[in-house]
């Protein structure tokens, strides 16, 4: 009973963190209809840009001040946000009247190229590096013999946090009225006085900050940074994909509710099943929901244009 | 000086020529309409002034500025409205957010409060289904979304894109009687139709496009007797 | 005159059943390019393989190999516009498919003396062992082919971006599932272990150490002694290599290559037209992975590398990504260049390896901007009309790059972060002046080619036809009714970005 509830707890805080990530998917791919397959790549940035942050401010020593956590996390937002916005700008920009796979590829190259100048001896490098703690690595409270981390509490509670801000934003405000016109129809959008390249750059840097938290908090999470074309960081993008696409894409409630499924099903598959195929039951559920429901579980189906 | 002036206008799509030198103005409180056959290049026409296309050659002037190849939302911040072919409603939004939408660039909430009222008063079923999503409405019901919409915007200029298309001749009645009233506020209209007998009993001045080029332009009613318009576009023999 | 033989009709039928070929002969006659691929590739193994030595040679074994994976990925990619970016998936399956086969096989034939690690190679040119390698390729490719059966279906519901990532998710499947399996057995056990048994050792994480080096790059000539030397690993690559590209190049100028396109263009279209899409979209799926699984068993079996979960992973499915898509979705000639010259690229550029991928990774963004059909588009190499701006631009670049070269190559400033930069610069710099060279290259390939092929080609493209017919009939009316300047005739190699 004990191992069930810690399962459930590690999931909980595994799955806000691809959450956080997902989010970023599904705006991107609300309003632009295309996977921003350098998303994952710009959460790796975040996490990096994090490090190399505390590692500037000297905080790379136990003892850092309260407020390091915050301002790191505002200052690595910024930078993905500016990393976004400049790749929607350089890259994307110019193919917005171009067939989809075009646009796809071009994602994918952009997600090479971040992964390997970020690689660079003069950028990241290729070693691994040690997250400064950035909070205390500890036991918040033991219910029943489960451990709650206070990391888990923290990323949780801003996760929530920021599911509701972007509802909010994107149900209640203006700004969210012009994403979802955008999003359904960028001519029309344009028509009522939007300006589509502006809330498309607006887009790319919400959720590309969005991705810079979840980089953030892995990296405090699983505090061996690894270097920036490592595998891990591939898988952990597509997880949190593989959320977003569960849930429906284009969807910010499912992309949270994908996360947490993707979550659960890995961490009781490797709890109950083999520890080994974590990976394996990510992806088998992703072409399960392809399969039999290809709009996600929240998603609406959508027709194709012809 | 008219409100709208387009001059020598060329639009190309890929290698299809589709508009050649289209020239004619709107003065200010007058309906015109554009008549003609499919791909005549009436939208075209439309999309051009608006700024949904890039015209390869030619002018676009409203109120004594040139809009030519400025991008469609500074165009509409001008006072232009455009309802598209096909009312491109946005279907994932409410009716209500769709109204609102029309008011994007307005910053004053009670002329918008205001605007928003008189609109859903000329068209009540709007009004009943404010909380639906805009996808359920009926084709009909969508067209008078799409000038609804419009109208928010409080525009100087409305361009209507064959708001008769596709639907029951009652409701096609409706939407020309309301247009005529909207005419009737002040409120400058292009209008583009295929129904050229309605679209001429309800404009001021009427031209007649043929495959991308302007044939014959004059007052509509005079239009309307012309016996080679009649037998073209009106359907008499 | 009996009424069938007024019938003109009739007559014609008859005229072309008589006038059919017998099937012998025309197999003979339509065998001609494999004859001659088979000869090509005997010739690279016996007179040119000794003449480059064993560092060149393996150059052209990897050449060869990475040519049969980047044009069957081309088949599914290119021709039919699936994007699939899990190809080193079926690589892996057919690569462990053949592995098995070959040692666990040459194992259970005895060809190995138990207690011995590892299994050695058996039998001459076309030997025994010869023998059992190709069929184990054969092998390969066919159970890469089911897999691609496996993934061909999702494809029938997906497109776009969601095929591309179960096509992902395929690749990462398999190679998790290789690396749950266990160590290698060795030859004493393996030879009382079912296949069954076997088929879960393969090596895991560690890979699939001590299978037969089948495919080496050394020449099979005989030594003194009499005794043969090296194997016949380059006649085995390109003899694959001859194959594939007959199969791409009949498959696409045949009904169903037409399919495909169409399918590529416009799915719904070519529905509308009477292509049956689904089995369009499959047969696409699983003669591609069928090939990627021939060449996973060549590079299973190649001297120096033991078959690696690791290396087979997302980022060898983008390499051969990044060969289809630079050189032009659907153009074989083009992928074939492609291929070859992102092999010899890193070889030649050593000492700036980490600019490798950033350098690929910019080319490819900017291709798709640029030229989004990629830089041959459909055509092939001697379809398209060089021209002499091309040239020019292509040297312009070369001496821009020689220059930066070798003034960045010499300039230092004492600042670390400054220094790395221009060394970067210069580094940048050698990879522009060779990526001009290549392309000046390239441009004597498409004078030649378009020379030589133009007298080959059997079957006149629509746009030759096109073309004829404007210059015949037709030409003077299109200059008369467009006289815009793009509509010269001339022009058209660039004119494939119209719509």
């Amino acid at each position: 009973m004990t191992t069930f509830l810690q399962t459930l707890v590690n999931s909980i805080g595994l799955g806000s963190l691809y959450a956080l990530t997902a989010l970023g998917y599904t705006l991107v791919y609300g309003v632009l209809r295309f996977i921003n397959f350098a998303h994952s790549d710009v959460f790796t940035v975040g996490a990096w840009a994090s490090f190399t942050l505390a590692s500037a401010f000297g905080w790379a020593a136990t003892g850092s001040p309260w407020f390091a956590m915050p301002l790191v996390l505002l200052l690595a937002m910024a930078v993905c946000a500016a990393l976004g916005i400049a790749i929607e700008f350089l890259a994307y920009r110019p193919l917005r009247k171009a067939p989809r796979l075009n646009v796809l590829i071009t994602a994918i190259g952009v997600s090479l190229f971040l992964q390997n100048v970020g690689q660079l001896k003069w950028v990241f490098g290729t070693q691994p590096q040690p997250m400064p703690p950035l909070l205390e690595d500890s036991s918040l409270a033991e219910v029943a013999g489960v451990q709650i981390r206070v990391i888990d509490v923290v990323v949780v509670v801003l996760t929530v946090f920021l599911l509701m801000l972007l509802e909010f934003l994107i149900y209640r405000t203006r700004l969210g009225r012009a994403m979802r016109a955008v999003s359904f129809d960028e001519k029309v959008a344009s028509l009522m006085g939007i300006n589509v390249n502006r809330i498309i750059t607006l887009t790319f840097g919400i959720g590309s900050a969005l991705a810079a938290a979840g980089g953030l908090f892995y990296a405090l999470k699983y505090t061996g940074l690894k270097q920036p074309a490592d595998a891990t960081w591939v898988l952990l993008g597509l997880k949190a994909f593989v959320a977003a696409v569960v849930g429906g894409i284009g969807n910010v409630r499912g992309a949270v509710a994908g996360a947490l499924l993707i979550a659960f099903v890995e961490m009781f598959g490797a709890q109950y099943l083999s520890p080994h195929m974590r990976d394996l039951y990510v992806f088998v559920i992703l072409i399960a929901v392809l399969m039999f429901k290809p709009s996600g579980l929240f998603g609406k189906a959508v027709v194709e244009k012809v | 000086m008219a409100l709208l002036e387009v001059s020598g206008l060329d639009v190309h799509y890929g290698g299809i020529h589709a508009l050649k030198g289209v020239t004619f103005s709107v003065e200010q409180g007058q309906v015109v309409t554009l008549i003609g056959a499919n791909g005549a290049g009436k939208t075209t026409t439309l999309r051009a002034i608006s700024g949904l296309v890039k015209p390869s050659k030619g002018s676009v002037t409203f109120k004594g500025r040139t809009i030519t190849g400025m991008p469609a939302h500074q165009i509409v911040a001008l006072g232009l409205a455009h309802a598209p072919e096909g009312r491109g409603i946005f279907a994932n939004l409410t009716v209500d957010e769709n109204l609102q939408m029309g008011a994007y660039l307005r910053r004053d909430p009670a002329g918008v409060a205001k605007d928003t009222r008189h609109a859903l008063e000329l068209f009540p079923r709007i009004a009943e289904r404010l909380h639906q999503n805009a996808g359920t409405l009926s084709g009909g019901e969508q067209q008078m979304l799409a000038i609804a919409r419009a109208l928010v915007a409080k525009p100087t200029l409305l361009l209507l894109d064959e708001p008769s298309l596709g639907l029951a001749p009652q409701i096609v009645q409706l939407i020309f009687k309301i247009v005529r009233s909207i005419a009737a506020e002040g409120t400058t209209i292009l209008l583009v139709e295929q129904n050229a007998h309605q679209a001429l009993n309800v404009a001021h001045t009427a031209h007649v496009l043929e495959v991308g080029t302007l044939v014959t332009s004059g007052p509509a009613a005079e239009l309307a007797r012309d016996d080679k318009i009649r037998k073209a576009y009106l359907g008499v023999h | 005159m009996s009424p069938s033989e007024k019938d003109p009709t009739r007559r014609l039928a008859a005229r072309v059943a008589g006038s059919r070929p017998n099937p012998f002969v025309a197999g003979l006659k339509s065998a001609w390019p494999i004859v001659t691929g088979v000869i090509v590739a005997l010739v690279l193994q016996a007179a040119i393989a000794p003449m480059l030595g064993p560092f060149y040679a393996k150059l052209l074994l990897d050449i060869g190999i990475a040519i049969v994976l980047a044009v069957s990925l081309n088949i599914v990619n290119g021709f039919a516009g699936q994007f699939s970016i899990g190809h080193a998936g079926f690589m892996m399956v057919g690569g462990y498919a053949a592995a098995l086969i070959t040692y666990y096989g040459s194992i259970k034939l005895g060809w190995v003396e138990p207690g011995a690690y590892g299994v050695e190679v058996h039998g001459g040119f076309l030997g025994s062992g010869d023998l059992l390698f190709l069929a184990a390729c054969v092998f390969g490719g066919v159970v890469a082919a089911l897999a691609g059966l496996v993934v061909g279906l999702p494809s029938l519901r997906l497109r776009g971006d969601y095929l591309a990532i179960v096509t992902l998710g395929f690749g990462e499947i398999v190679r998790v599932l290789v690396q749950q399996t266990s160590d290698v057995l060795d030859p004493t056990t393996a030879a009382e272990a079912s296949m069954l048994e076997a088929a879960k050792h393969i090596g895991g994480p560690l890979g699939f150490t001590g299978t037969p080096t089948y495919v080496s790059p050394t020449p099979w000539i005989t030594d003194a002694a009499g005794n043969q030397t090296g194997h016949a690993g380059i006649f085995f690559v390109f003899t694959f290599v001859a194959i594939v590209l007959v199969v791409a190049f009949r498959l696409k100028i045949s009904t169903h290559g037409r399919a495909l396109l169409a399918v590529r263009e416009n799915e719904v279209a070519a529905e509308a037209v009477g292509v049956n899409t689904s089995r369009a979209k499959v047969v696409a799926f699983v003669t591609a992975a069928f090939f990627a699984g021939i060449g996973g068993a060549l590079y299973a079996h190649e001297v120096g590398v033991t078959l690696n979960p690791k290396e087979l992973g997302f980022q060898k499915s983008i390499d051969l990504v990044i060969m289809v898509v630079l050189a032009g979705m659907g153009s074989i000639s083009g992928v074939v260049y492609a291929a070859t010259m992102l092999t010899i690229l890193p070889e030649l550029l050593r000492d700036s390896a980490e600019y490798r991928m950033p350098i690929y990774a910019l080319a490819l963004i900017v291709v798709m901007i640029v030229r989004p059909q990629g830089l041959f588009g459909i055509q092939e190499i001697w379809e398209l009309r060089p021209r002499l701006r091309f040239l020019k631009a292509s040297l312009i670049g070369a001496a821009a790059g020689l220059v930066s070269w070798q003034l960045f190559g010499r300039v230092r400033i004492g600042v670390h972060a400054v220094d790395s930069f221009i060394a970067a610069l210069s580094a940048i710099g050698k990879l522009v002046l060779l990526g001009g060279l290549i392309a000046a290259a390239l441009f004597a390939v498409m004078m030649l080619g378009g020379a030589l092929f133009s007298r080959f080609q059997s079957r006149k493209t629509p746009r030759a036809i096109a073309r004829e017919l404007s210059s015949e009939r037709a030409g003077a009316v299109l200059a008369k009714a467009d006289d815009s300047p793009k509509a010269r005739p001339s022009d058209d190699a660039d004119r494939e970005d119209a719509p």
